[in-house]
Parts: C-alpha cells; structure tokens; sequence
C-alpha cells in the first residue's frame, strides 16, 4: 500500500489508498438437502487521488500487481474529476473504540462440517413439524481484514468477522404458499438457531390459516422485520449527501421537531456485535455513535468526508464503499454515506401488554416491494407479505393479498400509539415493536 | 490459457467440474446536482470453481490466479463433505460441448467514446434538468460501462470465450417544494449502443415535467382497479408475476408446486403469451451462452395461455427430464450460476389502446416503473407515473401507485393485450439470491388488468 501512495504522490498532492481482504464459507440448504459448500476469497484495492489542479480521480484493481495500473487509471480520470472539496483525515482512530470486540475467533474457525450439522439439525427440526415444509437454511462465517492510509500521514486497519443465518421454508397447501423465514447477523456467530426454528414453526403454525379481510383503516403493530421498512424514508433522508443535494427535504430542518417525542433514532458505528460496527469507516474517519432523531427532533444527517464538507458538519463516520444495490463491502465503489448499524429506542409497554392493548387491530411481520416507491415523500407502501389479524390482542390468522400504506413521516408524528419495551437485533437494525394508529390497508372487494 | 483451464477441469476427481475467469473494466460517472460525484474505473480479474460430486456442489471464487489446482481440489473436497450427505441422485442435463469465441460487435461502441465527451453528452442533460426552473431542485445522474471477457470451460469438454459489453443509467430530475419531494427518470441501458444515450433531450424534459408534475398530484386511493399498464410496467410485471416463478430451481424439488405448475396447465387468456429470450441481440439481456455454457434460446412459458415451459439451468432441466433452456447465470465470477430471466416478454395481441381505455368507468392508468418483487405467488409493480382513468377516458395524475398481484388469479384478470411492442432496458436489473443487479431486460405491449389491488393513502 505504502508503494502505490508514494507511486500516485509522484504527480499528485494528495491520496488515499483503501485496501480489503477477506475470506468467507457459506453452506446451503435447499428444499430440506444440501446443496452447496461455497469458499470466497477476495482482494480489492481502490486509490483515490488528487491532482495537482485539485481534480479527484478513483480507480479500484482486484489484482495485487496492477499498481501502475491503478496510479495510470486514478490519474486519467482525474483529469475530469471534481475539484476535492475536503482534507483527507490524519485523526487516528480511538483506543477507546478499540476496545469494542470486531474479530471473533470461533467464527473466524468454523467449519462447514460444522455449520453442516446445525443445518441438519434445523431440517430435522422444521420437518418434525412439517415434513411437506421445503426447508431451506443458509450459513456463511467470513473474515476480513480493511485499510487505509492517506498522504495526510493517516494508517489505519482492522480484522473484523462476520456471520450470518437465515433459515426458513415454504409451505404449499392448495393454491397457497406460505413462507416463513428468519434471518440474523453479526460480528460473532452467537445465533439461538433452535430458537429461530421454532419462530418459524410458530410462524407456519399461525399463518397456515387465511382469514377473511376487508379493507379500512386500521391499529397497526409492525414487527422489528416491517419497522425496518418503516424506517426506509427516515434512512434516505437523513443520508447526507441527498440533504447536501437538496434531494432529501430535510436539508434546512435539523434541530425540528420532526416526530413524536418518543421516537429517537442512532446510527451506531461503534455497536456491540453489530455487523455494521468497526473502527473508521472507509475513509478512515473514526465510528461513532450519532443521533439522527432524537425525542422526536431532527439532529444530524450521516456523512461522509464529501457531504460534511458540503454541509459544514463534522463528518460522522459513515462514508462506506457498498456495492450498487448491495451493502457488501467493494473496493470498486467511491465512498458514500451509509448507514452503518441503526438502531431505534423502545419504549416502556411489554409488547405483550401493547398487543392487548391494542385488542383488535392488525400484526405486519413482513412487506413487499416498499424500496420500490419515492421513500422521500415518506410513503411506505407495500404487499403484506405476512401479516394477521389481531383479535383481543392475538394473531388469528393470516391476511393475504392487501396492500399497506402509509406516510411514515407523519404516521411517526401524529399515529403512534407506542414502542414495544423490547428490541430485536435484525443485522445492522436493531429495533422494537411500533403501534401506529390508522394505517390504511387495501384487498380485494 | 484455454489448454490450461481444459486441463484443470479434466483432472478433476468430479463427476462434473468447470471453471470460469472474468477480465473486466467497468466506466462511471455520476453527477448528483451540478457537482461530478464519482468518475471512476474499476479493474477486475478473478475465477472461480465448481464441482459435482454425487449430487453435491463445491464452489470457490477468488481474485488471485495462482494456484488453481489447489482451488479445483477445494472445490471438489466441499462437494464430497456434501456427497455424504446426499440421499437423492443429480444429474446434469446433457448438452453438446461447445467450443466458441463470441466477440461482440456494437452498433456505438462506448469503449471508443472518450471520458470527456461521455461527460459532455451527461453534463448536457444535467443542464436540461438544472436550468428547468420551476419546482425542480436539483438532478441525478448515473452512468455505466462495463467491457467484460469471459474464459468458461467445464469437463465434458466445452470452452467458450465471450465478450460482453453492458451499459445503462438513468438521468433523475428532482421536485421540491413544501417539504415534499417528487421524481421523473429516463433511464437507458443496452448491451453496448451508446446510441441509447445520445439526442435524449426530449426525454429529460419530460422527465421535469413529470417530477413537477406529481408534487401537485393527488395520493392514489387505495383499493381494487381495472388497470392499464404501458409497456414498460407490463414488461416488469410479466417478470415479477410469472418470470420468478417459472425459474426451475423454485420447482424441481417440490413436488407440490409441481402440482400447481405442470405443463399444460391454463394459467390466462388465449390472448396470452409470455416468453423469456436471451436470443435478442442488443439488449441488455442477450447472451449466447450462459454461464454454464448452454446456448440460449427463446423459451416460451405461457402459450395461449397454458404453461408450457420453464427457465432452466443444467441441474433443474435434468431433474425434471425437461430441455435446458440456457438460463443459468451468474452475475460475477463470485457466484455459482443459477435459474435467472434474460430478456421476458409478454407477445402483443391485438387490442387497440383506445378499445382498453372503453368502458372502464374508474381504474388506473400506470406506466413507467420503479421497479418490483415477487414472493411467487404474491407479487408487487411500483409505478413511475399514473392517471385516473373515469369513464373511459384518462385524467388527473396521481402518485405513489404500487400495485399488487396473486399469479394465480392476476395473470387470469389480463383482459386485453395491445398490438403494441416496446423493448425496455433500464441502467437496474434483478436481484436472487445475493446476485444483484443481474442486467435483464422487458418487453410488452399495452396491457389491461382488473381487479388489480392498488395501495394508497386514505
């Protein structure tokens, strides 16, 4: 890394090299067999340079050898580039930080023969059930390890793990499929499989049955799975490069009061387990903790070295190199802000007491097709892919073919009825049960 | 290169084993406002490998080239733990080794055009959207180019190399005003015609027009419509409703769902007919082999309204004892292929666009696309801009129109195909299984739903 610095500083005044390396297994199952064992090993460089007119250029190799190449490509671009509005950062990261855990080493050394056998155990588990079920369960352990320096004399690394699940199954009784699955997570492999297994079970178990609907307006309790869709238009519009645009309307509205005062929103960067935590981001700018709604107002948009600038904030850490469509780290994609782990408070009702309370309303676990939609009008709209009736304060049944909308920026500031007291860590979502009050849902008829 | 990589998937101690190696460089520029956000390349080299051992699958992908041996025997090392565990027999579909080179041949070869007149021909739509006036705030713009070579060889003693050019992006014009925010797109993509991006002015203007348009547009009432969707909804909705579902990895182990999918089995009209086709050159779903080195074809599955094929990779064809249709596909080295679209159509009728628009007293008409997904049976289209239809005639505009389906009863509520035909690509594509986004393309005509569940606010 230090060659291809001093190779891209022979023309140019400033750069940064970003540098990943990682390995990763997955192991599959599909309709209840294993299918497949995969091995991933990957390599990614990306240079981003200055010019000596003050021009940006990018250019990214996935070969270790093709530094030449990578300073020629960076180098000719730039001769187009956009003039670097901002200093590359020299702060290195905390050692506070540092002591938050990235690297676990049962999940760094896991086999597949080992994630084999919790799969079989999870096949076995869904066809005790069912045996018509057609399970389907995937694992995948990956290491890997990040850097980057800058002429501005930063270095920085980290090795971090990470480790996922998701398991599940369809179920086909006449003309009706029904899947049923969860997913999770995580720096460490610390995953309840059986008890994800048997949420799946109770999951078939309760939507196996369809009721009768009708549309309305109705209490609505969304499941941490659909608050995440809940929280998309509140995720686009706090990126700070759509508010340094112009493109999100909150451009001029920090510090309004946006929403109930019950709702408090953190991008968290430095989360225990969470799979989005690290060090810095991909800049090299230190992780932190930011609000981003707090008792309901507005504080901070989530930045990168570029839109602070733009905005004259201090940038939070969250300018991350993702795949298009994607939230895989790529050394092919310029920086850009990102959510790194989100996280959203509860609130002080057992849910529990919050669906008794509610009585008779509707449970939304799972929505369809909300990414589709202009998330900046603060319109969630979407398929109910599972979701029940709710009759005294219990799921009866399944409500199927209805579509839910709703305009999360105002449901969140006049409809809410309450924040579940428990949270539930989704991978880089950790949130509660939300009760919004009328919530228009359409069918058939 | 081709002796070594022939060499490598025949000492194989598989039942099967192939190997594929990806050179690519991938162009982008993009423009958020005034301001040029990212102007880039990427290089790419990397490969993978993948056996079959008694009904098992190994696959390793990796950057560095080094040392294939070693990775072929991990590969099939993976396969043979799972073989051990295999109770059921899987056996490839036969297909005849192919050896071949495919070099592409475009009609504006966006390798020849110069980063600084791709960035002229952008920053000129940049103005058209910037100095709109109006209510329109601010823009983006993405563009991509991507030359890729492709080395494929397997051990019944195929090798194809293939030449791919991809490219899209879209021009986004963006509303402001009173806190809310509204959206017009054009979108281009093709599998290596700049021209798709050239003289578009017309097009970004209507794309103002139609973000301007929809901030004074009322939210669509939710309920149950007769809908007429435009080509380019149609396209992705044939996609979403039926595409996913005729993907032979979703049916070639479940015998319920065969049940529901046998061939023959009416699933619309007469009128109906849908078929995906990797055959048509220029769009960005053409391919003449796919990543399992099976040719590609026009593969109907619905005729006349009846089921009558499916999207198969190797596997799920010989499962099944049905025809591989080459619809195998990776999107990167970094991916085992599996049963995906190329380029799904929806076969004119016959309808005049006026005769739809007759006698439908309240419904929608909704064109342009923001995209859609699928859970198979149940599916959803978001569409780019919508009209009330009253008393068979089109009126106000309306927005955030998402609609939803059953592929058991929508693709019967198709009353009326137009005699219409339009081919979309967008600078997007589809997403399975972690591979997104796969270049796909859409073609349709004018089609007429009823009883369409369209959700909105109250």
């Amino acid at each position: 890394m230090e060659s291809i610095l001093e190779k891209a500083l022979e023309a140019a005044i400033d750069a940064e090299v970003f540098r990943i390396t990682s390995t990763s297994r997955q192991v599959n199952f599909e309709n209840g067999r294993l299918k497949k064992v995969d091995n991933e090993e990957e390599f990614g460089m990306a240079l981003r340079l200055v010019n000596k007119e003050g021009q940006v250029g990018f250019a990214s190799t996935t070969r270790e050898d093709d530094v030449e190449g990578l300073v020629k490509r960076a180098e000719d671009v730039a001769e187009f580039g956009a003039n670097c509005r901002f200093d590359m950062p020299s702060e290195q990261f905390s050692k506070k930080a540092k002591s938050l855990p990235l690297f676990s080493e049962r999940t760094a050394s896991m086999s597949p023969e080992a994630m084999v056998e919790q799969g079989l155990e999870i096949v076995r588990l869904l066809h005790g059930y069912e045996p018509q079920i057609q399970v389907f369960c995937g694992f995948g352990v990956g290491a890997m390890e990040v850097a980057v320096m800058n002429s501005a004399g930063l270095r920085c690394e980290y090795a971090k793990t990470g480790a996922g699940v998701g398991l599940g199954g369809r179920l086909i009784e006449g003309k009706n499929l029904l899947t049923c699955f969860e997913s999770r997570g995580a720096i460490d492999f610390d995953f309840d499989l059986p008890a994800l297994a048997r949420k799946v079970i109770e999951d078939f178990e309760i939507a196996r049955k369809n009721v009768p609907f009708k549309s309305g307006e109705y209490p609505v309790v969304f499941t941490p799975h659909a608050v995440g869709d809940l929280l998309l238009p509140i995720i686009v519009c706090c990126n700070g490069r759509a508010a340094a645009k112009g493109i999100s309307p909150w451009k001029d509205r920090l510090g309004e009061d946006m929403f109930d005062q019950r709702i408090t929103i953190y991008d968290d960067g430095l989360l225990a387990n969470g799979p989005g935590s690290a060090y810095f981001d991909d800049e090299g700018v230190p992780m932190r903790k930011t609000p981003i709604v707090e008792d309901g107002s507005l504080e901070n948009f989530i930045t990168d070295l570029d839109s602070a600038f733009a905005l004259n904030l201090k940038p939070t850490g969250n300018g991350l190199r993702s795949k298009r469509m994607g939230n895989v780290k790529d050394a092919a994609s310029p920086p850009a802000p990102a959510i790194t782990n989100l996280t959203m408070d509860g609130g002080d009702i057992p849910l529990d007491d919050m669906m008794k309370k509610m009585g008779d309303g509707v449970l939304i676990d799972r929505l369809m097709g909300t990414m589709m939609g202009n998330l900046y009008s603060g319109v969630v709209s979407g398929n109910i892919l599972l979701g029940y009736k709710v009759e005294g304060g219990r799921p009866v049944g399944r409500i199927k073919d209805a579509m839910m909308s709703v305009n999360a920026f105002e449901a969140l500031k006049t409809g809410l009825a309450g924040l579940s007291k428990e949270r539930l860590a989704l991978g880089n979502f950790l949130l509660p049960h939300v009760w919004l009050k009328g919530v228009n849902i359409a069918t058939k008829g | 290169m081709k002796d070594m990589l022939k060499d490598l998937v025949a000492k194989a101690k598989a039942d099967y084993a192939e190997i594929r190696i990806e050179d690519s460089l991938l162009t982008q520029i993009s423009y958020k406002g005034r301001a040029l956000e990212n102007i880039s390349e990427s290089a790419e080299f990397g490969g993978c490998v993948r056996a079959l051992v008694r009904g098992g699958w190994g696959f390793v992908s990796f950057n560095r080239l080094d040392d294939l041996e070693k990775k072929m025997q991990q590969a099939v090392e993976q396969a043979t733990l799972i073989s051990h565990h295999v109770t059921h027999s899987t056996k490839l579909a036969p297909v005849k080794a192919v050896e071949d080179a495919v070099h592409v041949e475009p009609k504006h070869d966006p390798r020849k055009v110069s980063l600084k007149e791709k960035k002229q021909i952008l920053e000129g739509y940049n103005d058209i959207v910037l100095s709109h006036g109006g209510s329109i705030s601010t823009s983006a713009i993405n563009y991509f180019d991507k030359f890729s070579r492709l080395f494929f060889a397997n051990s019944e003693g195929a090798y194809i190399e293939q030449e791919k050019l991809d490219l899209g992006g879209s021009v986004v014009a963006f509303a402001n005003q009173g806190g809310e925010t509204q959206m017009g797109r054009f979108y281009f993509g093709s599998a290596g015609d700049f021209g798709v991006l050239v003289g578009k002015d017309e097009k970004v203007r209507n794309a103002c027009r139609t973000a301007a348009d929809l901030l004074k547009a009322q939210t669509v009432k939710g309920g149950e419509y007769t809908v007429i969707a435009d080509p380019a909804l149609a396209g992705v909705f044939a996609h979403e409703a039926f595409g996913h579902l005729s993907e032979g990895d979703n049916v070639y182990e479940d015998k319920n769902l065969q049940k529901l999918m046998q061939l023959g089995e009416t699933f619309g009209s007469n009128a109906l007919n849908i078929y995906d086709t990797g055959t048509d050159t220029g769009c960005r779903g053409y391919l003449k082999y796919d990543d399992e080195g099976v040719p590609t074809e026009k593969t109907y599955l619905i005729r006349d309204g009846k089921l009558v094929g499916r999207l198969h990779s190797r596997e799920t064809a010989g499962v099944m004892g049905e025809k591989p249709t080459g619809n195998a596909r990776a999107i990167s080295y970094r991916f085992a292929p599996i049963c995906r679209m190329r380029n799904t159509c929806i076969q004119p009728g016959k309808a005049a666009f006026e005769d739809m628009l007759k006698g439908i007293k309240l419904g929608v008409y909704a064109k342009d696309s923001y995209g859609g997904q699928t859970s198979h049976e149940m599916f959803t289209f978001s569409a780019g801009e919508a009209h009330m239809i009253r008393d068979g005639k089109i009126a106000e505009l309306v927005k955030n129109v998402t609609l939803t389906g059953n592929v058991f009863q929508t693709l019967r509520h198709i009353d009326m195909i137009g005699s219409d035909f339009t081919l979309e690509d967008s600078g997007g594509g589809c997403g399975k299984g972690g591979q997104v986004p796969l270049p796909v393309s859409h073609g349709s005509p004018h089609i007429r739903i009823s009883k369409v569940i369209v959700g909105g606010l109250k």
